[in-house]
């Protein structure tokens, strides 16, 4: 959803930026951001990150969740792991880049080095461009829906060229300015909040608590314990689905409590409140395809409205994401110099297999959701670990900004092979305790979930490490005994 | 961030000169190297209190009882 203001999630998660956030990182690059150039004071940081938590991407989320459990299970398991991955996320890079003015894939580096902070990187475009991939399945199952709902049936085909047809928009929207981004989610993000009120308003007013909450999950296991565990699970790989957006968003705050409350408050909370319309939605309707929802709660014409108006919305959620992702690219050398509109053009291809297979893919989402957990949670534990208990909350810009081999932050050929090695480790630790591909657990998921495991474990091996690494730089000789100068700047 | 609403995309992803770059990046680290710590806000024991409570504690709990 990440949800990444990219990420948008993007992201949140998908964690995607707003487009004001977007704007300004537009404007300023990777360059660390002075507290007088910060836009987001309270209120502001609110707004931004409630625009994201509501994302349509909360739809597919819910959606999930249905397959899994009822409505009273669902609730809590969308509330609590949410809040618990946002948590776990949040802590070190709202607070690490609110402090330094960093955006997250900077951040990284003091714990992963120059060139580890790239695998990272990775791992941020594989989320960014999942989750685009799957909100454009939902347009063209949308376009579909309302063609259907006016009487055409014009076949399966349809979903994957409205796919296209949703790539196309996209490249439109990013490559022609991010002017066009503000004046869509500024349309779009008021009239998701009233969508959303819509649906709780039919929701309650013709079905009611007690049918919803005695409506049977869709597609549920045979343990119902396992059921209740995984649903978990995929409420915190939601949480930390956000890790997209929030260094994005907490870098344009202006005091440490704006970078923490908001993201807590809305991409924890109000996000799980909007899965949980969407957890409601499916069970009443019986279906995990947001877009089959809305005519049946609605009416035809209202559902048909409202179908039209989702459609937008995803769009505009994979435009963000994607103009992150491809801010993002610039950190590697070769696509500083590319033209703009090439490296959309590359991401946007990239979007291809959901042309060709978009129900394929599209069936996977729960197995790509949860599998954000096995790509976060290690990386949110050791960034955890570095920032508070290895470093104090001491970097040395200087040398995250300088790929010189004297730099601390170079460690060994520019990778900090410690904490890859943690991050493999903690994606073993969470697979071994659940696959999100084949369903498998360990007797030990009972205890532990996987994504709190795949989080703890590579966080305590991390610091152990950090005591006897030679190559661990201490807090003191990175942040005082730094030249004041760049030796091979690397913006 | 009125001049970053000045700037448009285009001239914005297309980067600007190398040493104009590493010029203005060199003025934004010494600024922010000289900031002191209260510049940017605090974040107390009771801010980690509040922030355990609300996202880890309360959430754990509710999980244990509902799921029992």
């Amino acid at each position: 959803m990440s949800q990444p203001a990219a990420a948008p999630r993007a992201a949140n998660a998908p964690s995607p930026p707003s487009a004001s956030s977007t704007e300004a990182t537009a404007a300023l690059g990777r360059m660390p951001l002075l507290p007088g150039e910060r836009e987001y004071g309270t209120a502001g940081a609110h707004a931004t990150c409630f625009a994201f938590a509501i994302a349509t991407w909360c739809f597919l989320v819910g959606a999930y969740t249905a397959e899994l459990v009822g409505a009273v299970q669902g609730v809590v398991c969308l509330l609590a792991g949410n809040l618990i991955g946002v948590f776990l996320t949040a802590m070190p890079l709202s607070l690490g880049c609110q402090r330094y003015g960093l955006e997250q894939i900077d951040f990284c580096k003091p714990a992963f080095g120059q060139r580890g902070a790239r695998v990272i990187l990775v791992f941020y475009l594989i989320n960014m461009l999942g989750w685009s991939g799957l909100i454009l399945v939902m347009f063209g199952n949308g376009i579909r829906n309302i063609l259907e709902a006016c009487g055409y049936h014009p076949g399966g085909w349809i979903v994957g060229a409205g796919v296209a047809f949703g790539l196309a928009l996209t490249y439109g929207l990013v490559t022609r300015g991010v002017h066009l981004l503000n004046v869509s989610n500024a349309i779009i993000t008021p009239c998701l909040v009233v969508l959303i009120g819509f649906m709780v308003w039919m929701l309650f007013r013709q079905h009611g608590w007690q049918e919803i909450a005695a409506a049977p999950p869709l597609d549920p296991g045979p343990r119902p314990w396992l059921n209740y565990l995984i649903a978990f699970e995929l409420g915190v790989a939601n949480g930390i689905s956000w890790w997209g957006g929030i260094g994005f968003i907490a870098r344009n705050t202006r005091t440490r409590r704006i970078s923490v409350y908001p993201q807590i408050l809305q991409l924890g909370l109000s996000g799980g409140l909007v899965a949980c319309v969407a957890l409601f939605s499916a069970l009443v309707v019986q279906s995990e395809d947001p877009t089959e929802w809305m005519v049946p709660i609605g009416g035809v014409w209202m559902g048909v409205l409202a179908l039209v108006f989702v459609v937008l919305a995803n769009v505009t959620s994979v435009a963000v994401s994607i103009y992150a992702s491809g801010l993002a690219l610039r950190h590697v050398p070769a696509f500083r110099a590319v033209s703009w509109q090439r490296v959309i053009g590359i991401l946007v291809a990239l979007c291809l297999p959901f042309v060709f297979w978009p129900q394929e893919l599209y069936g996977k989402g729960d197995a790509f959701l949860a599998y954000n957990g096995t790509m976060y949670a290690p990386i949110s534990g050791i960034l955890f670990a570095d920032y508070f208990l290895v470093r104090r909350q001491k970097l040395c810009l200087w040398s995250i900004f300088d790929d010189h081999p004297s730099r601390s932050y170079h460690y060994s050929r520019g990778f900090h092979w410690n904490a890859l090695a943690c991050v493999l480790l903690g994606q073993l630790v969470y697979l071994s305790l659940y696959n999100p591909i084949t369903s498998e657990t360990h007797p030990l998921f009972q205890l532990l979930p996987a994504s709190l495991a795949a989080c703890l474990v590579p966080a305590a091996l991390y610091t152990v490490a950090a005591r006897f690494s030679v190559a661990q730089p201490s807090a003191a000789t990175s942040a005082v005994g730094a030249p004041d100068r760049l030796h091979a700047p690397n913006i | 961030m009125a001049e970053a609403s000045r700037i448009g995309i285009a001239r914005a992803d297309e980067p600007a000169p190398a040493d104009a770059r590493v010029q203005e990046l060199l003025r934004r680290i010494e600024e922010l190297e000289a900031l002191p710590e209260s510049a940017f806000g605090r974040f107390t024991r009771w801010d980690w209190l509040c922030c355990a409570l609300i996202s880890l504690v309360l959430p754990a709990a509710a999980l244990l009882w509902f799921g029992r």
